[in-house]
């Protein structure tokens, strides 16, 4: 198997991952998809959280917490599903493959491949409070 | 909708042809690309029964002499005489709805508005979403066959400003990044003229759905040795949306937060500009002369009286006046058109001393020029933001006028 056709099967993963959390969850809900453990983006997500939900109108939010790359934040008042790494990369692959909703945010600079928030970051580093409120929980 | 998309609607519908002829056509979703697609439609005789829409305000009405219905209509045709047209980017989830309606016809996406978006996981729009990602990564091992040395930058749209900017800070980019060579990768033979003025010899010339399926190929497989150099799609880049909080200006997102260079960083002229011919020479009076662009794809346009008005006071003056037009357009009333080379417009404006136009990807490539230059803005703010668009499109040696 190539590697592309690795994340094909991935990007596949991630469509049955998806569905059952679809199933699982109703639909007034956001999923967070914490996908770096950056320690100043989660603190900040944390904070804006309960404001980004009652702002869009989302009844709550699902956070999906990576086994080995979560902060050691608390989440507690929210439903959290923990995935593999390879979950992970299979919401990952999913996404990158195509906008398949409009309920995932991606908690990272780097992902989805082609983000340019890590050289706002740069460019802006004393700005993480603003980069979290308009760039990740949009 | 935009030339690409009519073009892509124009093909949808022409393989289709026959099935409109012979079956009740059917669109669901009114809009305005639909209204465009009613007038294409009827343009070649084939009539449309009715829309179907979601908002119980539309339905009841006759809109462009069509009656519109709710979608549980559908119910009154079969798959044998009937066809139904979606023109929306939403086409999966309301292909959906009709199936979960018990709809079994034929439903046809006739243009794909952003292909890298639809809100559903049905195995449909999921295989389609495949075939997509796997024609991109096509493309992007051809690439990397016939380039194999090279570092590949994509230039997702087809537009002028973009490609310019991308390339002037491209050298820095390559310098900190460590790359030799690059292939330039670009939409319509436009922008592949704006990639020649710098010097490059490496371009390829993409359609847009091409290089639509090879950025999302790149996305996809996270490949290192390829740099989209656009803000592209929101949903993958959401950089663009800091302007919301924090003001920057065109240029400067380009260098900041596109390249991630450093502000001290000088953007690179064109280094390659073509010397204006003998015939262009004899047509533009040197050091008097006025080239007006009033035409932008990109930007709100001002009303031509305005142009007329300028054009009117140079000539008032002894001056002579020039249109740049494209194909298609029309020169300002008391002027001649003048429709030159990319490469060789910034050679016309120094020769001519004056030029004035709408703030287009034209105003990016005569940067450099060195003559008297003047941008002409509507009052507006860009996109979503409070910044308007005479401060976000600025460029450093010109005039600005902002036209209420």
């Amino acid at each position: 198997m190539t590697v592309f056709e690795k994340k094909l099967a991935q990007a596949e993963e991630g469509r049955n991952l998806w569905r059952k959390w679809e199933e699982k969850y109703p639909e007034n809900v956001v999923f967070l998809l914490l996908a770096e453990g950056n320690s100043s983006l989660l603190t900040e997500i944390q904070s804006f959280l309960p404001q980004f939900l009652e702002e869009k109108g989302y009844d709550s939010a699902v956070i999906l917490q990576i086994q080995g790359i979560q902060g050691e934040l608390d989440f507690e008042s929210y439903q959290v599903e923990t995935l593999t790494l390879k979950q992970g990369e299979a919401i990952l692959s999913l996404y990158e493959m195509y906008q398949f909703t409009p309920r995932l945010r991606i908690v990272s600079l780097q992902r989805p491949y082609g983000s340019k928030l890590q050289h706002l970051q740069d460019f802006l580093p004393e700005n993480t409070k603003e980069l979290v409120r308009t760039c990740l929980l949009y | 909708m935009q030339e690409h998309h009519k073009q892509e609607m124009k093909n949808t519908l022409v393989s289709y042809a026959s099935q409109c002829q012979t079956r009740s056509v059917v669109i669901f979703g009114h809009c305005n690309a639909s209204q465009e697609m009613v007038d294409y439609l009827q343009g070649q005789n084939s009539a449309v029964t009715c829309y179907l829409d979601n908002n119980p305000q539309k339905q009841g009405e006759i809109l462009d002499g069509i009656p519109v219905y709710p979608p549980r209509y559908i119910e009154n045709f079969s798959k044998e005489n009937s066809l139904v047209l979606i023109i929306t980017k939403f086409y999966g989830e309301m292909a959906s709805q009709l199936k979960n309606l018990g709809y079994e016809g034929e439903i046809i996406q006739v243009v794909e508005f952003q292909s890298f978006q639809s809100f559903s996981l049905e195995e449909e729009v999921f295989l389609l979403k495949k075939a997509r990602v796997e024609a991109g990564y096509q493309h992007l091992q051809e690439l990397q066959s016939q380039f194999p040395a090279d570092f590949l930058l994509l230039c997702p749209f087809a537009a002028l400003g973009d490609v310019y900017w991308a390339l002037s800070y491209l050298p820095a980019y390559c310098q900190k990044q460590g790359i030799s060579s690059c292939t330039i990768v670009v939409v319509g033979h436009g922008c592949k003229q704006v990639a020649s003025l710098f010097g490059h010899d490496n371009i390829v010339v993409l359609h847009q759905k091409e290089m639509d399926a090879l950025v999302q190929a790149v996305v996809f497989t996270q490949e290192k040795n390829a740099f989209i150099a656009h803000h592209d799609r929101l949903y993958t880049d959401t950089s663009l949306k800091i302007l919301k909080e924090t003001y920057m200006d065109f240029t400067s997102f380009y260098r900041d937060v596109i390249f991630g260079l450093p502000r001290e960083t000088k953007a690179q002229a064109p280094s390659k500009q073509a010397p204006l011919s003998p015939e262009s020479k004899e047509r533009i009076n040197q050091g008097n002369c006025l080239i007006l662009a009033p035409y932008a794809h990109s930007i709100v346009e001002v009303p031509l009286s305005f142009w007329e008005k300028i054009a009117k006071e140079h000539q008032e003056k002894g001056g002579q006046v020039l249109t740049n037009v494209a194909t298609g357009q029309a020169p300002l009333m008391g002027t001649e058109a003048l429709s030159l080379p990319l490469d060789e417009m910034i050679s016309a404006v120094e020769w001519a001393g004056y030029f004035m136009g709408m703030r287009s990807g034209l105003c990016d490539l005569l940067t450099s020029a060195n003559c008297a230059k003047t941008m002409v803005f509507p009052s507006c703010c860009f996109s979503g933001t409070a910044y308007p668009v005479s401060d976000f499109f600025a460029l450093e040696d010109w005039d600005i006028q902002v036209i209420p």
